[in-house]
């Protein structure tokens, strides 16, 4: 539970909570260069290079050693895979109005499947998950994808999971940020929504260093276990009020844990630079500051607990049965 | 003018709400319910009771319902009051206090229970209140559950636990003729199902007697001024008719209030029912006081509707719709404080619940941002009342109900001269970031600061939370005060939690609770998200009382139900009880209040069968109804003295066994405590892992004066860890002497003579609440101790800790200190 009280020192700028030093300070960012050619020029003189007799790049002719992002687009979604940890680094969805008032799939046609786009080595495989204690977590969920069969199908896909505490995380508190994010599709006409794993470091009570430690599971281990995950939010297109070019941001990171559900959903909200820092990735960069508002500005920022089961018990309305809730 | 004022609404610390109407002239009545926790907000905000008279239950009775009741009772008697009346719309009151007999027992206090059957009414010089009784199924029939011999069980009981004058010797109410008898049961329990509502009625006032015009039109001054101002029209000597109308100014009237209470939805139905052709013709206010089983949904609504618009202003309360607002605030600040220098020992208490989205949408209220929200039905609820009369009840949100004058308006027109007032945003606006700055920044405690010690420690638990302390025995001082709960400090309860190791390296816990006085599950659901609550009760497997004191076991009851909350489902699951043998008698009559499945996971085990002695003490026997018929109806054969009985003496080896087998214990003993009668110390090795080399041996005085003989020398010896009372400051042993305490020293020295490894004191004084005597005590010879406070979570590997922040407490409660002195020099200048 630590981490996540961690999370929330994240708001505060400049602190000495150790999770929020690991993510805010400003790590160098040097360019790294393009590893997709089989040349790499340096910035050593090259007679220095001759008459050193070294030419790093003589190894490339052996097999350039990568990391390969497996990008893959899957309709609903596009997602990124990372090899080292068999997570994703990210999914990247889009929803509409649109999308979600299509009905014209049933997860019950739907099963996890290994994606043979991944060489074995690499691959997240069933087995992995088999008794390890976790969900085959979804990131893309599987009702953000009702237009079609297909596209449900396809959020079925290992390249699209991460294992996940079931009961009180995915079945529970991250579902009902999934159902957040779909529920935004009432108030803008676009919602994009970048979910991701996370490795978040955590202090030692032993001797007060940070130390970065997860499961991994398979046999032999295959599959990293997160820490943590990510969710960025962007909304388009407001339904009601001017359609202007500003977009609506949310970045929440929420611990692999089961969260109880009277948690406020605002406590795993996180500003987006810090964010970046934690996940190295770039975010809305291309986008000017100042079309950028705060979404938890606009709407309440909270989960809803859909429970339709309990139907008040009236001796005359014997014909109301229970719904269920929709569940993912 | 009367105002009604919310005392309690329903938060993690208060399940239910609690209202006080309240007069110009200071009268006070309660409405509602009484949960735990109740006696202590009636301390925090100072509400004084001296003019409190009657008390009007609401709803159906069980320990949720009325928990608090018995806490409230004993407080208010020692303060001196002398009458106090509880009214209920059937006979069921009185098995419910009768149940108490055992343990609530004062002297010089008159405490009477009115049955307000439904229609009945209560008056007195200011109003009336006529009882509404529901049951939720028609054909039960809910106010005649006793047979006449029942009935006078029941007043015998009743009369004889509040006697005027105090016996001369030590009193046990055990073997006393008059209390130790048999309880009717032979209620159904359909008959349970029944709630009490009220409609309340303000008398009139009397218009002002007009002289002049009286002399004007020619009355002379004498008699037939009283006659008009009674109401009679009187004929002058001239033979002119004078009328009251002529003389007297109008009357003035007042608002009524409804006071509703529905325990869940089987009740609705019948609500609707009663109040389908309700006048609304002068209703002020309608309370609804709904249990947390009530959906929130079109149907409710439909029946608010029934109470129609005007002006009538609704008063929701139910746990989705009220802010879990922080009630003692004086506890809290006490808890951040205490965090400031110890980050890890405790928790940030929760303040987040989750709130019904119908109701907010519907009624347009606005929601804290981030709140979480339960929605019940699909489509959102549509209302006809207006928002702006509809409220969430809570704290701070007074209704204030002025005379009017009737005019000839129509009835819908006429104003009722009512308004609320509404403080309530003063509590909402309490944050953890002002409470900090307030309190805590200006310490300057080295290193200690907003984001270390509040923002990176909210949602955090630091129990059980990492994979050491998984192994590790941890301990959490729930409640460390002695006597009543005070500002500071709730009254005891103490719990452990000990690892246990299987073959496979599988970790399992044992939790246990060392008593578990008022409102200690109030402090657990203020401490862990709901979440972890569920943890805590699943590994919940027994319940340890060590005598009959209120300050120790108000709170089981509400311990027992939540424990079956969370184990229901886990058929294998049993609970076992180790107490005095008067308190399983309260178990198993109070039990036939609650869920009826909960008595079977129940396993009792005598304290009096783990006694380190040869002889074991007889119970005496309980004089059964019959008997007690053949002996009224004879008195000359009264009897003085109860039989003992004799079976009891053996131990009862097969269970105890038991729970030897199913805890992994090596050993469990209890001496016998020098405090009370039927008062134990005790002793347990429970077995960490499945080679049962390893084991850990915990002692617990509860109350008593220092017992070197058999705790420390026998039972106790060479603890791993002892939990000792240590009720009074050195210098007050005579106190201790006369209330068989132990002062801090006498505490230590039990500890010294039991070669303990550790030692945690707690029981304190509540005289003293800010810090016990830390310095110029004796030696403690133990290799770590620590002081208790609320809310304290200490891994025992680490128990000493506190030790090196000693010197910081003492400046950490300076303001404390004030507000104490500035306290007791108020008292002595009254
Ligand atoms: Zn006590
Ligand atoms: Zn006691």
């Amino acid at each position: 539970m630590g981490s996540r009280g961690l999370l929330t020192g994240l708001l505060g700028l400049g602190t000495g909570s150790g999770l929020t030093f690991y993510l805010l300070t400003k790590l160098s960012s040097k360019q790294t260069p393009e590893l997709n050619t089989a040349t790499v020029v340096s910035n050593i003189k090259g007679e220095h290079l001759v008459s050193a007799k070294i030419n790093p790049n003589g190894f490339f002719k052996y097999g350039f050693p990568g990391p390969k992002h497996d990008l893959q687009n899957r309709g609903e979604f596009i997602s990124c895979y990372d090899r080292q940890t068999r997570n994703p680094y990210w999914v990247l969805e889009h929803m509409t109005p649109e999308s979600l008032s299509m009905r014209n799939a049933d997860r019950k046609n739907s099963y996890f499947k290994e994606d043979e786009a991944i060489p074995d080595t690499f691959r997240a495989m069933l087995k992995d998950y088999f008794r390890s204690g976790y969900d085959r977590g979804h990131l893309a969920a599987a009702a953000d994808a009702k237009f079609s069969q297909e596209a449900m199908d396809n959020t079925f896909y290992l390249t699209n999971m991460c294992p996940q505490v079931g009961q009180g995380f995915n079945r529970d508190y991250w579902a009902h940020l999934e159902f957040f994010c779909r529920d935004l599709t009432k108030k803008y006409g676009s919602v994009r929504v970048l979910t991701g794993p996370l490795y978040l470091p955590k202090k030692d009570p032993t001797d007060g260093k940070y130390r970065v430690s997860y499961e991994v599971v398979g046999n032999p281990p295959n599959i990293a276990v997160p820490t943590h995950f990510f969710k960025l939010i962007v909304t388009e297109k407001p339904l009601i009020g001017s359609n202007t070019d500003t977009i609506s941001v949310a970045a929440f990171v929420l611990p692999n844990e089961p969260i109880s559900n009277e948690t406020k959903l605002t406590d795993f909200e996180i500003p987006v630079d810090a964010l970046e820092r934690s996940t190295g990735l770039e975010l809305l960069r291309a986008y000017p500051t100042n079309k950028k508002k705060a979404l938890c500005k606009e709407v309440n920022c909270q989960i809803v607990v859909r429970d339709f089961s309990k139907k008040a018990f009236k001796s005359g309305n014997k014909q109301m049965l229970p719904t269920t809730a929709t569940k993912k | 003018m009367f105002n009604l004022i919310p005392v309690t609404h329903p938060t993690a610390d208060t399940k239910h709400p609690l209202l006080l109407l309240q007069s110009d002239q200071g009268e006070k009545y309660f409405f509602g319910k009484i949960p735990e926790g109740s006696q202590r907000v009636l301390t925090e905000n100072k509400v004084k009771i001296s003019k409190l008279e009657n008390i009007f239950i609401t709803g159906e009775l069980d320990w949720s319902s009325v928990g608090g009741l018995p806490g409230m009772i004993l407080t208010i008697a020692d303060q001196g009051k002398s009458t106090l009346s509880l009214n209920y719309g059937n006979k069921l009151i009185d098995y419910v206090v009768s149940t108490w007999r055992y343990f609530v027992f004062r002297f010089g206090i008159d405490l009477k229970t009115k049955v307000l059957t439904n229609g009945m009414s209560f008056k007195d010089k200011l109003l009336s209140v006529n009882s509404i009784v529901i049951s939720a199924q028609d054909d039960v029939d809910t106010s005649n559950i006793f047979s006449k011999t029942g009935i006078s069980a029941l007043n015998s009981i009743i009369s004889n636990m509040f006697p005027k004058l105090s016996p001369t010797t030590r009193y046990d109410p055990s073997s006393d003729p008059h209390l130790n008898l048999e309880l009717p049961r032979d209620f159904q329990r359909p008959q349970l199902k029944s709630s009490t509502s009220y409609e309340i009625n303000f008398n009139p006032i009397r218009g002002k007697f007009k002289l002049d015009e009286a002399v004007r039109l020619g009355v002379p001054k004498g008699p037939l001024f009283a006659k008009l101002t009674k109401g009679e029209s009187i004929t002058l000597e001239n033979g002119n008719i004078v009328t009251p109308e002529d003389v007297l100014e109008k009357e003035r009237q007042f608002a009524k209030v409804l006071i509703l209470d529905i325990p869940s939805d089987i009740y609705l139905d019948a609500f609707t029912k009663r109040f389908e052709a309700y006048d609304c013709n002068n209703l002020g206010a309608v309370y609804y006081f709904l249990g947390s089983d009530v959906n929130i949904n079109s149907d409710l609504i439909k029946f608010m509707e029934l109470f129609g618009n005007g002006q009538v202003q609704h008063f929701v309360s139910h746990p989705n719709l009220s802010p879990n607002t922080l009630v003692f605030l004086g506890a809290t600040l006490t808890t951040l404080k205490l965090k400031a220098l110890q980050v890890g020992n405790y928790n940030i208490p929760r303040i987040d619940n989750i709130l019904s989205k119908d109701f907010y949408d519907c009624f347009r209220k606005s929601v804290p941002d981030g709140v979480s929200m339960i929605q019940a039905q699909e489509d959102p609820i549509a209302s006809s009342l207006k928002s702006e009369n509809v409220h969430v009840y809570s704290q701070n949100k007074t209704y204030v109900v002025d005379p009017y004058t009737k005019t000839n308006d129509e009835a819908a027109n006429q104003s009722l001269n009512c308004q609320l007032q509404d403080d309530s945003q003063k509590k909402l606006n309490f944050s953890f970031q002002n409470a900090f700055n307030k309190h805590i920044k200006n310490l300057n405690f080295p290193s200690v600061t907003y984001e270390n010690v509040i923002e990176s420690e909210l949602n955090v638990n630091n129990f059980n939370n990492t994979r050491e302390k998984q192994r590790h025995v941890e301990v959490i001082t729930l409640g460390t005060g002695s006597a009543l709960p005070s500002k500071y400090r709730n009254v005891l309860s103490t719990l452990l939690k000990i690892p246990y190791i299987d073959s496979n390296n599988k970790v399992t816990n044992r939790c246990i609770l060392f008593d578990a006085g008022e409102n200690t599950v109030g402090t657990i659901n203020r401490m862990f998200s709901q979440q972890d609550v569920a943890t805590i009760f699943k590994d919940l497997k027994m319940i340890y009382l060590s005598h009959l004191h209120a300050d120790h076991h108000l709170g089981i009851i509400s311990i027992m139900n939540d424990w079956y909350k969370y184990n229901k489902d886990f058929p294998d699951s049993v609970l076992y009880i180790v107490t005095p043998w008067q308190y399983n008698k309260f178990v198993n009559e109070w039990m036939t209040l609650e869920d009826p499945e909960l008595i079977s996971r129940i396993k009792y085990i005598s304290a009096e069968h783990l006694v380190n002695d040869s002889f074991v003490r007889m119970e005496t026997k309980t004089i059964s109804l019959d008997e007690f018929t053949k002996l009224t109806e004879s008195p000359s054969k009264k009897r003085r003295k109860l039989e003992l009985d004799k079976t009891s003496s053996y131990r009862n080896v097969t269970l105890i066994r038991q729970m030897y087998k199913d805890l992994n214990i090596a050993n469990f003993q209890t001496c016998r405590a020098k405090h009370c009668d039927w008062a134990y110390s005790n002793s347990i090795s429970f077995f960490t892992d499945s080679t049962c080399n390893k084991s850990f041996k915990v002692s617990y005085s509860g109350d008593t004066r220092p017992n070197i003989e058999k705790f420390s020398k026998e039972i106790g010896y060479r603890s791993d860890l002892l939990i000792h009372e240590a009720t009074l400051d050195n210098e007050l042993v005579e106190d201790a002497i006369k209330k068989k305490h132990c002062t801090i020293n006498e505490a230590i020295n039990v500890a010294n003579e039991m070669e303990v490894e550790k030692l945690i004191l707690t029981h304190f004084s509540q005289r003293y609440p800010k810090l016990p005597q830390m310095d110029n005590n004796i030696t403690v010879k133990a290799k770590e101790y620590c002081f208790a406070f609320d809310g304290m979570i200490v891994d025992f590997e680490k128990l000493g800790e506190q030790q090196n922040v000693f010197p910081l407490l003492n400046q950490a409660f300076a303001e404390e200190k004030e507000e104490e002195k500035k306290n007791t020099d108020e008292e002595t200048s009254i």
